[in-house]
């Protein structure tokens, strides 16, 4: 009987709890990024729709961990924010359990979007049974970053658009040689983010982490090997995998214990204004001499992508509002005025000329020569991206390989596991 | 004879002394790193050669004041100081009821009711967690101060303590009450509740340590920054500004000045508070 | 007892009595009783996205996490965290035990020394945790500056697990001490004198009177002890970071769970570790009740 009593509680606390969610004026719009350098940028963009809407946005920013719980907590309490930024890792999950709001009638109706001009990668992602759920917010590129400083000091040739993955090692080689008395590195792979470091050699090599149907992978492929062992031969010059595990390849670049990394084009601005910016220069991402013939052929240099995608909630108050910011931060007009504030590049084709040009004496063309010079392959993802990903990184996968780098047994072995790991969770999504 | 005995004894204490000694700078070290950590440039934190104690170039105060600003410390104090009043009030008012009744009262039922408050104590908590967080969620109750407070309304070991309390007050100043024609509700306001004073301290005290220590609870419920604790503040600061070490130590000694501070104050009663509640840390 | 043979004092004393005790009982049956069994019965369900859509799957959870491709993960969990407590447990019963009998005297600065050894406790183990990385810091921080070290104390998956154990000792430290004073305080003073004028020195009367009459105390820290570090969480969650390359070899149960029911959303599998934690918990807590009345000396 007391049970009955608690679950008549409960109930009535739940009804309480339906009927006094979701009171909030349209006068404000609560938008939610992960990204702490695009905050001041896009909260600019912000203000000057609100000159002409009228209605108030608020830009916070939480940490990406909490950004997921935030949204899926929100998910399923009914408590999203407004606007919202959609990433390649969970889209599906959310466009399929209807979570967003569908926009096809808003940008139907809408002269200023036409999905022709995005990215076409980025716009697909966000698009399920036909129905577009996000807008295209940006996309990025990979390049490399080194410390001019640090290349002269120890005598060695500065980076050049010809350079391989072999001539990485090398340079590697002979800095953290040199460097060694002053505990300077040649190089530091971060190894804990695939996008800007090792899944770009795979594709340079021709293996392929998930494949292009999105339904299975060829890490455990001889191509994807090489690739990898590649990647295990500059580990062995670079910094040890339990420095990087405390304090991270961009501090530890910062701090110039290290002359290389890769990194993506959202983050240049964070570089542009740290103390050393004078030191840094961006060149282009490196490519994979598969074949040995000591040039870049077709399809030897690669560069993952990726495009954030901005989003509304399903049970946002006001979805005409909401749709209108989506709007103008997506816009030709919102899209140049994001690479102008040299917030990220744009989403729109042709408007990323703009961000080159937002960092005065900076040359960032690496980041869009690489779409000339190079290929693109979009950033791999299935239906529940983050299980296969977190798998990857565990003892039995490559994590072994992180830890010993000498050992090549090691690495072809953890690609082989991997190929096991992703096949696995493609089956169980 | 004598005096070979008095060297000893002082020989003794020396030796006490230096073991304690030794232990308490263990003890105080990490402190005061935080605090002149705090007081530096990232620069000079992280200057290898030559090893850096002490702050070069002034003492940066104004590192205190961009974190505060930052991170909107009031909000977090606030947040914390509500969460940590409402489980006080919620803890010691319906422990020393419920303590009362167990220790006092006789009513049929009351000893299974008893054992289901000795099983929870048993259980290890974070079984509850999952379901409650649920509950929270689908009451539309995220991110409130009412989602912070929630699992710590109620309390199985105040009520066991409270109980332990009530059954040590004698018999007789009950039974003289009851002639003046009190009834028991009475009795228990004005007689029975003044004399257990020092373990509702005790039970406040260690109810308020423990919910501005907790850390798990407080990261799920409230995931905005507006309204979640210090503690939950602190774990995400670490993960956006992992390499500006002078800030995170900074927001460290913000996060725990308040409450050293009222320990220093009342010790006595904190170590007692918290000594007494045994089993539950 | 029949109903009609109770006297109006008694039917009273019942009404407040069951009044008194009504919101703590339904307290603990809405926010622990009702969860309890809740976690439970989510144990043999499959997650569905968002919580929503979930499926039965019997007791395949437990399959997987026992004897599946999860189970590597799980009893490495396991594993650390029982090391976690041989580190933990002992060394912070032993070097507390000292400092109490050292402290248990009238002596200048009794209380300075209280106050700093109790004051890790009233703490946020958040924020002690990062002032420990900090100090742990392989390049940077303050114990491999001072030893020209280069040791890599909590990236090392070989040693990450003791610097761990290390923050744990050092916060748990005054509280075992605090309640070593009282259990000492309690030992009857003339036991000593009686056994000084029989020639016991100091080491001896340690020995054959502090230990034994001191058991029941050690042993009631030990058994809580011994829960609270197999529930460890804070300390692991702020010092070792996802991308930790030491994290597999250190990661408690608590922690696991954690990351199952909140990061990755898959809420059944995370009841049923914690399932799983109880039961190992509960064996644990009976074998150590039988062992109370062997080890314990009552006098």
């Amino acid at each position: 009987m007391k049970k009955g009593i608690a679950a008549a509680l409960i109930a009535a606390g739940l009804c309480m709890g339906v009927a006094g969610a979701g009171v909030s004026a349209a006068d404000e719009i609560e938008v939610s990024i992960w990204d702490s350098n695009q905050k001041d940028g896009l909260q600019k963009i912000a203000d000057e729709w609100s000159e002409t809407s009228g209605v108030k946005v608020n830009v916070n920013v939480v940490t990406w961990d909490s950004y997921w719980t935030l949204l899926s907590s929100g998910a399923q309490g009914g408590d999203m924010p407004d606007v919202f930024w959609m990433h390649s890792n969970t889209a599906q999950m959310y466009m399929e359990n209807n979570l967003l709001l569908n926009l096809d009638d808003y940008i139907a109706a809408d002269d200023k979007i036409d999905l022709n001009n995005y990215y076409d990668g980025v716009v697909k992602l966000y698009n399920s049974n036909g129905s577009q759920y996000a807008l295209p917010k940006d996309h990025d590129t990979i390049a490399l970053l080194y410390n001019e400083a640090l290349f002269k000091k120890y005598g060695v040739d500065t980076p050049t658009d010809d350079w391989s993955w072999d001539d990485v090692y090398k340079a590697a080689a002979a800095i953290t040689e040199a460097g060694a008395a002053d505990g300077v590195y040649g190089y530091a792979v971060n190894t804990s983010n695939n996008q800007d470091g090792w899944y770009n050699l795979i594709y340079d090599y021709g293996g392929e982490v998930i494949t292009e149907d999105h339904k299975g992978t060829t890490i455990g492929s001889d191509e994807a090997k090489a690739g990898m062992e590649m990647l295990r031969n500059i580990l062995t010059v670079s910094v040890p995998q339990t420095i990087v595990a405390e304090t991270g390849t961009d501090s530890l670049f910062q701090s110039n214990q290290v002359a290389m990394i890769t990194q993506g084009s959202w983050m240049v601005n964070a570089f542009y204004t740290a103390e050393g910016a004078a030191d840094y220069k961006w060149a282009l991402l490196p490519y994979g001499d598969a074949n040995g013939n000591g040039q870049c052929d077709e399809g030897e240099r690669y560069s993952s992508y990726n495009g954030l995608g901005w989003a509304a909630s399903a049970n946002v108050e006001d979805p005409d509002t909401a749709y209108s910011l989506i709007s103008y931060f997506c816009s030709k007009e919102g899209q140049l005025r994001q690479a102008e504030l040299g917030v990220t590049m744009a989403a729109y084709i042709g408007a990323s000329d703009a961000f080159a040009n937002a960092f005065e004496g900076l040359d960032l063309t690496p980041f869009t020569r690489i779409e000339e010079e190079g290929k693109l392959f979009f950033r791999p993802y299935t239906r529940n991206t983050t299980v296969w990903e977190d798998a990857l990184q565990q003892s039995g996968a490559f994590l072994d390989a992180w830890l010993n780098p000498e050992d090549p047994a090691v690495m072809a072995a953890a690609c082989d596991n991997a190929q096991a790991i992703i096949e696995n969770a493609i089956a169980n999504e | 004879m004598l005096e070979s005995y008095t060297m000893k004894t002082r020989l003794t204490k020396f030796v006490i002394h230096l073991i304690l000694i030794i232990f308490s700078l263990i003890m105080i070290i990490p402190f005061v790193w935080m605090i002149l950590t705090a007081l530096k440039t990232n620069q000079e934190a992280i200057s290898v050669s030559p090893f850096i104690f002490l702050p070069q170039n002034g003492w940066h105060w104004e590192n205190f004041v961009t974190v505060w600003k930052n991170y909107n410390f009031l909000i977090l104090y606030w947040n914390t100081l509500l969460m940590i009043f409402f489980r006080v009030v919620c803890a010691c008012l319906t422990a020393t009821m419920a303590g009362y009744a167990f220790g006092r009262l006789r009513f049929r039922g009351k000893n299974v009711l008893f054992a289901l408050v000795l099983i929870q104590m048993m259980v290890p908590s974070q079984i509850f967690i999952i379901p409650q967080y649920l509950m929270v969620s689908k009451m539309g109750m995220l991110n409130t101060t009412f989602g912070l407070v929630f699992p710590g309304m109620v309390t199985a070991f105040g009520t066991y303590l409270l109980k332990t309390g009530y059954e040590g007050l004698p018999r007789d100043l009950e039974e003289a009450a009851g002639i003046d024609g009190c009834n028991i509700g009475q009795k228990f306001l004005k007689i029975m509740m003044p004399l257990t004073r020092s373990a509702m301290v005790s039970l406040g005290i260690f109810t308020a340590v423990f919910a501005f220590k907790d850390l798990m609870w407080p990261m799920i419920v409230s995931s905005k920054a507006e309204t979640t604790t210090l503690s939950a503040a602190l774990a995400k600061m670490q993960g956006q500004f992992s390499s500006d070490y002078p800030a995170m130590m900074a927001a460290a000694v913000l996060a725990i000045m308040p409450m050293v501070i009222i320990y220093i104050i009342f010790q006595k009663q904190f170590v007692e508070g918290i000594a007494t509640s045994g089993g539950k840390l | 007892m029949k109903k009609n043979k109770m006297s109006a004092a008694m039917k009273r004393e019942e009404r407040w009595g069951w009044a008194f005790v009504f919101p703590t009982m339904l307290g603990l049956l809405i926010l622990n009783f009702y969860p309890l069994f809740n976690t439970i019965y989510q144990s043999f369900f499959k997650t569905g996205d968002f919580g929503l859509g979930n499926i039965f799957v019997g007791l395949k959870n437990y399959q997987n996490l026992l004897m599946g491709a999860g189970s590597g993960e799980l009893y490495q969990a396991l594993w650390n965290t029982v090391k976690y407590a041989i580190i933990e447990v002992p060394f912070s019963v032993i070097i507390a035990m000292l400092l109490a009998v050292l402290l248990n005297r009238k002596m200048v600065g009794r209380s300075v020394y209280r106050t700093i050894f109790f004051l890790p406790m009233v703490c946020a183990p958040a924020a002690v945790a990062m002032v420990w990385k900090w100090l742990y810091n392989q390049q940077f921080g303050l114990i491999n500056n001072v030893f020209h070290a280069k040791i890599a104390w909590i990236s090392d998956p070989k040693i990450a697990w003791i610097s761990i154990a290390i923050i744990g000792v050092w916060s748990i430290l005054g509280y075992n001490m605090v309640l070593f004073i009282g259990g000492l305080q309690e030992i009857p003073k003339d036991y000593y004198e009686a056994a000084r004028i029989d020639g016991a020195n100091g080491f001896q009367q340690f020995l054959h009177i502090t230990v034994p009459l001191l058991s029941p105390t050690t042993f009631f820290i030990v058994q809580t002890r011994i829960i609270g570090a197999l529930t460890v969480f804070d300390l692991m969650f702020m010092v070792m970071d996802k991308t930790n390359v030491a994290l597999n070899k250190t990661q408690s149960i608590v922690y696991l769970f954690y990351k199952y029911s909140f990061t990755n959303n898959n809420k059944g599998v995370g009841a049923a570790i914690v399932v799983i934690l109880l039961v190992f918990i509960m064996i644990l807590t009976a074998i150590l009740q039988k062992l109370e009345k062997t080890i314990v000396y009552h006098a």
